[in-house]
């Protein structure tokens, strides 16, 4: 075996070396071998970049999530976030959207529209510990939220007034000032995108 | 040495070669793998729950899920479709709706079945699609079998908890 490659080496030195004496050909070939290998590694290194890095979703059920909002304040650490929407095509059902890290719930957001006066949300009525804050008519209890909003869209609305509940789930994180003041301050931001869901 | 030079070419030639191949093992070994969609948690109301799912959807790092149901009403049987993004922007879409059937593929899964809902018996298709990020059919779908298998489950899940039919799937068969 070893009598084999010494044989093969010689063959090709015997072959090549001549032309290697050429004092400009061995710098010219390890120059060409250079780059080409690191024109190689520099496309290994494109082909192995994660089309979707890690990261957090710049907005989770519509709201922000950045450190310093409402949502991100409430959002834990995690390698994956995930939000589920869910939409009745037809009636008045109530549309939801669950913000889950890593698989466990952190929140979720429950908006219906309403027909008739504005009045306080059905679901603050179950809790009889529910302090009202000051949105619309707004009620939080440790662990959850509800608002009622009306609806400021002209004529032609299906809807007279909307309620958004916001519970939280077994990974939400407690915020400096409090989860139900964390909750309440959610509450006041995510008014806009039931208004246009409920109210068009 | 006989040669200097051709011992040092081909030292050189040995050197970058096993740089890349290290280079290339390096990356392999740190590269981010993102964490598997697992529709495990009710999402889409629990009808995409299984492991071929999983197999088709891979892993990606920020997971959307849509669902949206359509109630029945005087002229149209309920309806079920959802939407879930996975490895590289590759996107599923799960329906559930009355209608003909559809022939599968490697990337899409279809199947038909009877659903018997007030003692009277509707036809129902259930449709896989596997799209890529550029919103057509995957190229290189994960294959007719298992798309097959995907639409099967989805249709048997849909048909027992979510369209209401008495005797969940009945013939249903894979397109």
């Amino acid at each position: 075996m070893s009598g084999l490659a010494t044989r093969w080496g010689r063959f090709l030195a015997n072959r090549w070396a001549g032309r290697l004496q050429d004092p400009l050909v061995l710098p010219g070939v390890l120059v060409v071998a250079v780059a080409a290998a690191g024109f190689v590694g520099y496309r290994d290194w494109q082909d192995h970049r994660p089309v979707e890095g890690p990261g957090r979703s710049a907005y989770l059920c519509r709201l922000p999530t950045g450190p310093d909002t409402p949502l991100g304040r409430l959002l834990p650490d995690g390698d994956q976030d995930s939000e589920e929407r869910t939409d009745s095509v037809l009636g008045h059902d109530p549309r939801s959207c669950v913000i889950r890290i890593d698989g466990r719930t952190v929140l979720t957001l429950t908006s219906v529209g309403r027909q008739g006066g504005l009045a306080m949300p059905s679901e603050v009525a179950k809790h009889p510990d529910a302090r009202p804050f000051d949105t619309g008519l707004g009620a939080s209890w440790p662990g959850g939220a509800a608002v009622a909003a009306n609806c400021l869209t002209g004529k032609n609305k299906t809807n007279d007034y909307f309620e958004l509940e916001i519970v939280a789930g077994e990974a939400v994180r407690t915020p400096g000032d409090g989860l139900q003041a964390g909750l309440e301050q959610l509450a006041r931001a995510a008014l806009d995108e039931p208004r246009k869901e409920q109210c068009s | 040495m006989k040669h200097p030079r051709a011992v040092i070419a081909g030292g050189a030639a040995l050197l970058l070669g096993g740089g890349l191949l290290g280079w290339h093992l390096y990356l392999d070994h740190t590269a981010y793998r993102p964490p598997t969609v697992a529709l495990t948690h009710g999402e889409c109301g629990g009808l995409l729950d299984g492991p071929e799912v999983a197999k088709v959807l891979g892993g990606a790092p920020r997971v959307y899920v849509h669902t949206e149901f359509r109630k029945a009403d005087e002229t149209t049987p309920a309806s079920i479709r959802c939407s879930v993004n996975g490895e590289d922007g590759r996107l599923l879409i799960a329906e559930a709706s009355f209608g003909g059937v559809r022939a599968g593929g490697d990337s899409l899964g279809a199947a038909e079945f009877q659903c018997t809902l007030d003692g009277k018996g509707t036809g129902y298709r259930a449709v896989v699609e596997l799209n890529g990020a550029n919103g057509q059919l995957l190229a290189d779908g994960p294959g007719r079998e298992l798309m097959g298998k995907v639409a099967g489950g989805f249709a048997e899940r849909a048909a027992r908890t979510r369209l209401g039919c008495t005797g969940g799937a009945e013939q249903l068969t894979v397109k």
